[in-house]
Parts: C-alpha cells; structure tokens; sequence
C-alpha cells in the first residue's frame, strides 16, 4: 500500500536541530551560576587589593612628588647663590633642565630676569661669559 | 538518520521542511513535514535510512490512518516533556 509506484523519493540534504537542547541549557545555567559565582569572589577578593593598591600608589606619588619638589628648591637656592656668585653664567635652558615643575621654573624665570635687568642696569662684573648677554 | 520532531530538514527539492509529527507504522518511521515558507505546502513520508532519504507518500487512505497517529504522538510527546519537567522540578 505505501510503497506505490507514484511515491516520490527526496534525498535528505540538511538537517537542523531546531528542538529545545535541555542538556544545553543546563550547562548553560552551570556556566551561568559559575561565572556569576567568580564574578562576586573576584569583587570581594580584589576589591580591597585594587583599594589598597590604590591608596599606596596615591601615597608613593604624593611622598615622591614631595621629594622631588624639595629636591628642586634645594637647586633653586643652589642656583641662586652660584648666580650672585658668578654674576649669571648659567642660562635659562639650564633653569630647566634642573626644574620641570612649572612653579620652579616660574620662579627661575623671575630670577634670571632680576639678574638680566641687574646687568643691564650695570651691575655685570668683568667675569661675564658668552653665555649671557653683554648689554 | 536522526530526523526528530520539531527538526528543520532541507530535501532535495530545496525546500525546507519543519517536522512536525513522527510515528512508527507498519516497521516504518513516518513523518509529517510543514514548508516553512508556504504552509500550505506539506508532506507525508517515510524515511529511507540506506539512501538517506525520505519517500513521499500520495495515498490519501494511509494519510488518513497516518493523522491521528501523529497526534497521537504530538501528545505523547508532550506529556512526556511535562513529566520530564516535573521530575527535575
């Protein structure tokens, strides 16, 4: 009866699984629940590390950045007494190669300039060098 | 061939089928095929494991005592979903 002559026969090319994959979901769900669960041990592990982390590294900058800022005023006066002393031989380029801080150099500037305006006024000794200006 | 229910099959005619019924009839696994583009368009066959392939069948009376086989496995299928649901539950 079913095998008639007029049945047609269709080769099987592709065949898709469209049906709901319960083994799929529950690995799904366990990935989900063990992602979710690494997710809340790594915030409260690494939370208080990064915090801690980040107060240190706050401090190292801050003690460094106060150092470093001591270290310049103490080549600020080193400067200041070799520029009375030598009647400005150092150049403004030499200011800052020692202070990159934008105080320093402003106040570096302020100085050279106090010292250029004394030598033009006249106050340049005989042992200026061609380093400065001979007004 | 592993063709299930709720499967998308491709046959060699280039048109995709969902199937939507399988019964075991007379030592031959039928199935009821739907066009996924045109609903109107569906198919009654049998599978043919050594060619890999499905025989449409044209016989209106076999069709007719095919149907409420199909149902009939749709429910089952259902109702063994429902209780495989209420067991992991």
């Amino acid at each position: 009866m079913n095998n008639n002559m007029n049945d047609k026969e269709l080769t099987v090319k592709k065949i898709e699984k469209l049906s709901f994959d319960k083994k799929a979901m529950k690995g799904f769900k366990c990935f989900s629940v063990a992602t979710c669960a690494f997710a809340i041990w790594a915030g409260a592990v690494l939370a208080p590390v990064s915090l801690g982390g980040t107060i240190a590294i706050w401090a190292y900058v801050a003690i460094f950045k106060k150092t470093a800022y001591n270290y310049s005023r103490d080549k600020v006066d080193e400067l200041k007494e070799q520029i009375y002393k030598e009647k400005s031989k150092i150049t403004y380029n030499e200011y800052k190669m020692y202070h990159k801080q934008p105080k320093v150099i402003k106040k570096a500037k302020k100085l050279y300039n106090s010292v250029r305006y004394r030598n033009r006024r006249g106050f340049a000794s005989s042992s200026q060098t061609s380093n400065t200006r001979n007004y | 061939m592993d063709i299930d229910v709720n499967d998308k099959i491709t046959l060699s005619d280039d048109i995709s089928y969902l199937v939507v019924g399988k019964t075991i009839y007379d030592n031959k696994t039928y199935f009821f095929l739907v066009d996924f583009n045109n609903y109107a368009n569906i198919k009654c066959c049998y599978e043919n494991s050594l060619n890999h392939s499905v025989i449409v069948v044209d016989d209106k009376k076999l069709i007719q005592k095919l149907l409420p086989k199909f149902i009939d496995s749709q429910n089952k299928a259902y109702i063994d979903s429902l209780v495989e649901s209420m067991d992991e539950n």
